[in-house]
């Protein structure tokens, strides 16, 4: 049913339970990715600790083959943009990042089932502060005891940070198997908010990820997701997978419901339910956190709404899977 | 004539007045001749003489020394009405003259303290005064009212109040000081208008005998301003080595009988800092001393106060660059 895996995530590098939900997310490459023209994929992701929301992360993208004049053609031209939107402490900190990616894919074998995507994606992030919350130590007033003297950090007025994005993806696409190798380097990051020489800029985030979805017994398909991501140092790991069945017999396999688990390395278990209805596909996730904090008998929780839909010309040919 | 016995006998010898003089002169008038050979004589007058009048002997009666309390000078004050003792009967009833004047023989507290009269006259040329003597009087000690102010004071864990006694009642330039034992809050909780008790209030200093306190316990308001949580948890700081905010740690009130454990997690639950020293801070970086990045973190304190309190709890930090 699935493979149980490792994770151990970056600091602040938000994690997504259910990131094939999120093409872009994984790979600037995946742009033009899929059985269908275009493609609009979202997530939507609350974090809560101790009973209290700290979190809400909404991931939208949209992508499509952009020169692809007829079927048969093979090479093809992606291109997508995908919006996210971090919201922390109710509005404390909201950082939006935009991003535009563009992947050429070029096919490898005459049977058009496999190509290689090399992707190239421009992320803007921008962060606002809700200053009027935040304490530092020097606001301390030993007299009052209370955070009432003015703070002496400088805020910037314009916050924003233009960075770069690339990826490679291998993808293996036939009637009965879905295949995707991709290595990618991510710079976005949330940009300074803070006017000084000393901020260490934010290093390359390098992932590698494997998506694989194929049928066994017919009319199941089992898929495997398993992802790397290391950012200075530090490394973190996903692995897990669904089995998919079929909702209605006399219909195609477009109609499929998936239920599988994933294990973040260190952080957590992820039940997750996924149904696809010929065009949509939604999901849920809840996140079983066993991580330091529960460690430390901190009570944390997570859910994830995703939803996706695809649309346009489709190769009829090739199979549908949960990473479309 | 020799060997005649005449006497002059009898007869009154009066000054011309009764003022007070020397020189005066007397006159004797009815006086007659006497003894055997008197009928051998006529008496055709009797010639005038001089003579002087003195001052009579005047004092003072009917007064007393009074008590007084302690008012910082000699002044002193009698009891009674004051009346001549000396005057003769034609000048019987004259009212007493002068302006008196009493004073102790110091202006400290004491028994029995001679007060000197001066300025008492006599009513006419005709006599000498004497000034009173041997009055006497008491001086008590002052009553002092003891106020106290109370100071305002940040919460520090602890019921002492810092006051300022004073004493209206104190009279310049005297030297007193006013000491007490202790000045306590009535809790050491935060509030206003709270009781301030003071106990046992002194007086010292050079006049201090001079003085009794009114109360040895006196009472004030005062407030204890911040919070009963004896510390303050930032939520932000921005690590960045500008001198400004660069490290995290739990703000103390007073670090005495006090014990920390906290650890600091990121949002993905991964433990990046941890510590059992109430003076160390966290500068931003994990276990692996890799700095993280802009966003939530996770504190997970316990802090035990001497006396069995305990304080738990998970706040947010934001760190910020």
């Amino acid at each position: 049913m699935f493979i149980g895996i490792t994770q151990m995530a970056k600091a602040q590098d938000f994690v997504l339970s259910q990131p094939f939900a999120a093409a872009q997310y994984l790979s600037p490459a995946s742009v033009g990715n899929g059985v269908f023209d275009q493609r609009i994929q979202s997530n939507f992701r609350t974090e809560s600790i101790g009973g209290t929301n700290y979190a809400r992360n909404l991931v939208v993208g949209w992508d499509r083959k952009f020169n692809r004049r007829s079927l048969d053609q093979t090479n093809y031209l992606g291109i997508g943009a995908q919006i996210i939107s971090e919201q922390l402490e109710d509005g404390l900190i909201n950082t939006n990042y935009i991003t535009v990616n563009t992947a050429y894919h070029l096919f490898l074998d005459g049977d058009d089932f496999s190509n290689l995507a090399i992707g190239l994606g421009i992320t803007y992030a921008q962060t606002t502060l809700d200053r009027s919350k935040l304490n530092f130590s020097q606001m301390y007033n030993p007299g009052t005891g209370a955070f009432d003297i003015a703070s002496n950090e400088i805020f910037l007025s314009n916050t924003g940070r233009l960075t770069m994005n690339t990826g490679l993806l291998y993808t293996k696409h036939s009637n009965d198997t879905y295949l995707q190798l991709s290595a990618n380097g991510f710079f976005f990051a949330k940009p300074d908010v803070i006017n000084s020489p000393y901020n260490e800029a934010p290093g390359m985030r390098s992932t590698l990820f494997m998506n694989l979805e194929k049928y066994f017994n017919e009319d199941y398909t089992y898929l495997i997701h398993g992802a790397f991501s290391n950012r200075n140092k530090e490394s973190s790991y996903v692995l897990g997978g669904s089995v998919s069945l079929p909702i209605i017999y006399e219909f195609d396999h477009d109609r499929r419901l998936y239920l599988g688990c994933f294990y973040r390395y260190k952080q957590a278990i992820t039940p997750s339910v996924n149904i696809m209805m010929d065009n949509y596909i939604f999901g849920v996730s809840y996140d079983i956190f066993i991580n330091g904090l529960t460690a430390a008998g901190i009570r944390s929780n997570s859910f994830e709404l995703t939803f996706s839909k695809s649309f346009g010309k489709r190769k009829q040919e090739l199979m549908r899977t949960l990473f479309d | 004539m020799g060997g005649e016995t005449v006497t002059l006998t009898g007869g009154t010898a009066t000054f011309n007045d009764a003022s007070v003089g020397n020189g005066k002169t007397v006159t004797l008038a009815g006086a007659a001749l006497s003894g055997a050979n008197a009928g051998n004589y006529n008496l055709l007058g009797v010639s005038t003489t001089t003579a002087n009048i003195t001052p009579a002997a005047l004092s003072i009666t009917g007064i007393t020394g009074a008590n007084k309390i302690y008012d910082g000078n000699t002044n002193a004050t009698i009891n009674g009405t004051a009346s001549y003792v000396g005057l003769v009967s034609a000048d019987a009833g004259l009212a007493i003259t002068g302006t008196p004047s009493f004073n102790f023989n110091n202006k400290n507290k004491g028994t029995a303290r001679p007060i000197t009269v001066s300025g008492y006259t006599a009513p006419s040329a005709n006599y000498t005064l004497t000034q009173p003597t041997g009055l006497a009087g008491d001086i008590t000690p002052k009553t002092a009212i003891i106020n106290i102010l109370a100071y305002n004071k940040a919460y520090d864990g602890t019921t002492a109040a810092t006051v300022l006694p004073s004493s209206p009642s104190f009279i310049s330039p005297d030297v007193v000081s006013i000491n007490y034992t202790s000045a306590t809050f009535d809790t050491k909780d935060v509030g206003t208008n709270k009781t301030v008790t003071v106990t046992g209030i002194n007086l010292q200093g050079v006049d201090a005998p001079n003085y009794v306190a009114a109360t040895n316990t006196a009472t004030a308001t005062a407030d204890i301003t911040g919070t009963s949580i004896p510390f303050a948890i930032p939520n932000a700081f921005t690590p960045n080595g500008d001198g400004k905010n660069d490290k995290f740690k739990i703000i103390f009130n007073n670090t005495t009988g006090v014990t920390l454990r906290m650890q600091i997690f990121n949002r993905n639950g991964l433990l990046l800092f941890s510590t059992n020293n109430i003076s160390e801070e966290w500068d931003g970086r994990s276990l692996k001393g890799v700095m993280q990045d802009m966003g939530i973190y996770f504190v997970k304190y316990r802090i035990d106060i001497a006396g069995g309190t305990t304080y738990e709890g998970t706040p947010r930090l934001y760190l910020l660059k």
